[in-house]
């Protein structure tokens, strides 16, 4: 299915649930609301004819007003791609969890969990991935963040002083 | 190593005792250096040009050197590749766990002081010298396999110049 | 006395197994926790991070072609299809195609790179296992192909060699013959590692109907690559969605059977043969012209967000990238294939002892720069 066939598809099923964006890329892509996130991720991977049965990756952004946690999905039967992003809000950021749809999303989310702060409602181990044990020193993605041991590059440019 | 570490201390007060020390010292020094076994502890990217160098074209068994997996039976450890925060402590446990004597070689940029991980990085320890004593440091990103054999060498180099009298203690005051 | 010894019932009992992050065969620092009982694995927890370098957060502080070096370093042993996945991604922003030339050129160091990885991972997954000559032979082979590498570009293991809009140097005039010759010779030696192992009863005991994969678990776990080529599944990036001109050569992409640690040792053999001929070919119809597409030196893609993925030697490889429109990029996510495969581990090792855990661990050729980034 090409772009506007699945944008046309998840317009006429969701309604206003999902947004979609105009991008030049062949990829669809759209806003999900929160409420409806898992209700549209089963979706996608159980109908025959979309079937996103790969998930790509899950990341998590920090933009001054708000959080995003964005997904990539693909699916080898009909070599077609797609994007999905969730608005979060600054504080409390909270999301229902993806890793009963695809089990690779488990791993995704400990990481944003543990760079960002964003909360994963139902995540079946909720530990840190990356980060050393006895780490208490914030969620280091963010935007502005400073910490210990974290030297930020010299300005460089003409008239700065080394 | 009880009657080597004070052998020293006495036996040069006879005449003709420093003779004897030195052979000894060159003694032990050559089996120590010509049979250096090194740790396999390939952290990152510069591990893949150790096991480059332990290979066939460049070889570290002309040199004595061959991996042990143990540091218990290691001499040698050769910390190849970038250090965080987390893996430290295990690093200290490991220096920790080997016998001396034993010798550090920092090989890479990112063991020397961090490398291109230096600025913007909160989770990398900038150079493996702020936890345990190196004895050697290789630059390079990574480093070429001759550079890797030159500072074995020079760590050899290293080992020919110690003393006993470096691992002894002074002589204890007689208990009057 | 007799008593104390032959009438006591032999009990079995739950217990914690550390593999630490210092093991020979784990590959780099991973830790895995083993529950075991007796002597077969319950549950097996990976504990990653001993080498998380955040790359990601020094991307949000470089420019474009600054963060080209730091991609080598995400998985050193195919450090140019990471190259490659970058410049891809911030051209498919920008909108800039690379010349023909430069599309030819990055084909066969991909490739040439591909042969390379599939030879770290023969020797070392022979090495686990308790054969140490292929461990050399591969490094002899590999020596070969960084000869190559370094009269091209001058580095043996992290190239730099991709820039954004074509390459930075143009191959020397002897590189084809000396390719060539190397094309010729490795297709024997490929022979050669076949006959030590491939048919070898103590290696088929130990990989065979090991460690079996079913594909629809291993999508659900998002693995990808030749760990999931090796139950059937057929999916290469280079032939469903071409990049860099791959459409314009023929090549088999192997698949396996069963799924176990044999198929897929056995497909990434075959992969190496293919790339010899994609190498091949691509020499054969090199076209001439520039081989970089002008981009202006201080560079500004337009504001967006771009996801990219190439098929790397380990799986699918990408970048999701996020740009405000200045001249650093504002977000920057690696999505790494041993990523997805490593949460497999846990599935595929369930009931089997601690040796079998060590072939099905180096048949997930797992790197840990990539898991940890």
């Amino acid at each position: 299915m090409n772009k506007d066939q699945i944008e046309n598809k998840l317009a006429t099923r969701f309604g206003s649930a999902v947004e979609i964006l105009k991008t030049k890329f062949p990829e669809p892509c759209m806003y999900i609301v929160i409420d409806k996130y898992i209700e549209v991720c089963k979706f996608l991977r159980d109908d025959p004819e979309l079937a996103f049965e790969f998930l790509f990756s899950l990341a998590g952004v920090h933009y001054p007003d708000r959080f995003e946690v964005v997904i990539h999905l693909s699916s080898s039967k009909h070599v077609h791609q797609l994007v999905a992003k969730v608005k979060l809000p600054l504080e409390n950021p909270k999301i229902p969890t993806l890793s009963g749809v695809w089990e690779a999303a488990n791993w995704y989310e400990r990481e944003a969990a543990e760079l960002f702060g964003i909360v994963f409602n139902g995540h079946p181990d909720p530990r840190p991935l990356l980060l050393y044990d006895d780490w208490n020193y914030g969620y280091p993605m963010r935007k502005g963040w400073t910490g210990p041991d974290f030297i930020p590059m010299p300005d460089k440019s003409k008239g700065a002083d080394e | 190593m009880g009657i080597i570490e004070k052998a020293p201390l006495y036996v040069e007060k006879i005449p003709g005792g420093g003779i004897v020390i030195t052979s000894a010292e060159g003694l032990l020094n050559w089996s120590r250096a010509s049979s250096l076994w090194y740790l396999l502890f390939g952290l990152a990217c510069c591990a893949i040009e150790m096991m480059a160098t332990g290979a066939s074209r460049y070889d570290f068994d002309r040199l004595g050197m061959f991996f042990r997996a143990s540091p218990r039976q290691a001499d040698l450890m050769m910390v190849c590749g970038t250090v965080t925060h987390k893996m430290a402590k295990r690093i200290k446990i490991l220096y920790d766990q080997m016998a001396e004597p034993k010798y550090v070689l920092a090989m890479g940029g990112c063991a020397c002081d961090g490398g291109p991980f230096y600025y913007d990085c909160y989770s990398v320890l900038k150079g493996v010298d702020k936890i345990i004593p190196v004895d050697v440091y290789i630059p390079g990103c990574p480093p070429r396999p001759e550079s890797l054999l030159q500072g074995a060498l020079k760590v050899r180099e290293k080992i020919y110049r110690e003393k006993i009298k470096d691992f002894a203690g002074d002589i204890p005051p007689k208990q009057a | 006395m007799s008593d104390l010894i032959d009438n006591v019932p032999l009990t079995e009992e739950e217990f914690l197994l550390n593999m630490g992050p210092q093991h020979p065969s784990t590959h780099g620092v991973l830790r895995l926790v083993l529950k075991m009982r007796g002597e077969f694995i319950e549950d097996v927890i990976p504990h990653i991070g001993y080498l998380h370098r955040s790359i990601e957060k020094i991307a949000e502080n470089r420019t474009y072609a600054q963060f080209m070096p730091y991609t080598d370093r995400i998985d050193y042993c195919a450090s140019m299809p990471c190259n490659l996945a970058w410049a891809l991604t911030v051209e498919k922003l920008a909108g800039i195609e690379a010349p023909p030339r430069a599309q030819y050129l990055r084909v066969i160091m991909t490739e040439l790179n591909r042969i390379a990885s599939h030879l770290i991972y023969l020797g070392v997954m022979s090495l686990d296992l308790g054969a140490f000559t292929p461990f050399l032979y591969a490094f002899r082979e590999r020596e070969m192909i960084l000869d190559l590498f370094e009269m091209t570009c001058g580095q043996r293991l992290t190239y730099n060699y991709m820039r954004i809009g074509g390459v930075s140097r143009d191959i020397p005039p002897d590189f084809a013959s000396k390719c060539r010759e190397f094309t010729r010779i490795f297709r024997k030696r490929v022979d050669d590692y076949e006959a030590i192992l491939t048919n070898n009863p103590i290696f088929l005991t130990r990989t065979k109907n090991i460690g079996i994969l079913p594909i629809k678990v291993g999508l659900d776990y998002g693995a990808s690559g030749p760990t999931i080529r090796g139950s059937g599944h057929n999916w290469d990036i280079r032939k469903a969605e071409p990049y860099s001109s791959y459409d314009k050569f023929d090549f088999k992409v192997p698949l396996g059977k069963n799924g176990d640690v044999w198929d897929r040792y056995i497909v990434r053999v075959q992969e190496m043969r293919e790339s010899c001929n994609i190498v091949d070919q691509a020499l054969d119809g090199l076209p001439e012209g520039d081989i970089k597409a002008k981009v202006p030196g201080v560079f500004k893609p337009p504001a967006g967000e771009v996801v990219m993925r190439i098929e790397a030697p380990r799986g699918e490889m990408g970048y999701y990238v996020v740009s405000d429109g200045t001249t650093k990029p504002y977000r920057v996510k690696i999505r790494t294939a041993s990523f997805g495969n490593l949460q497999v581990l846990r599935y595929l090792s369930r009931g089997y002892k601690i040796a079998d855990l060590v072939a099905i661990f180096g048949s997930l050729d797992v790197v840990l720069p990539e898991v940890d980034r």
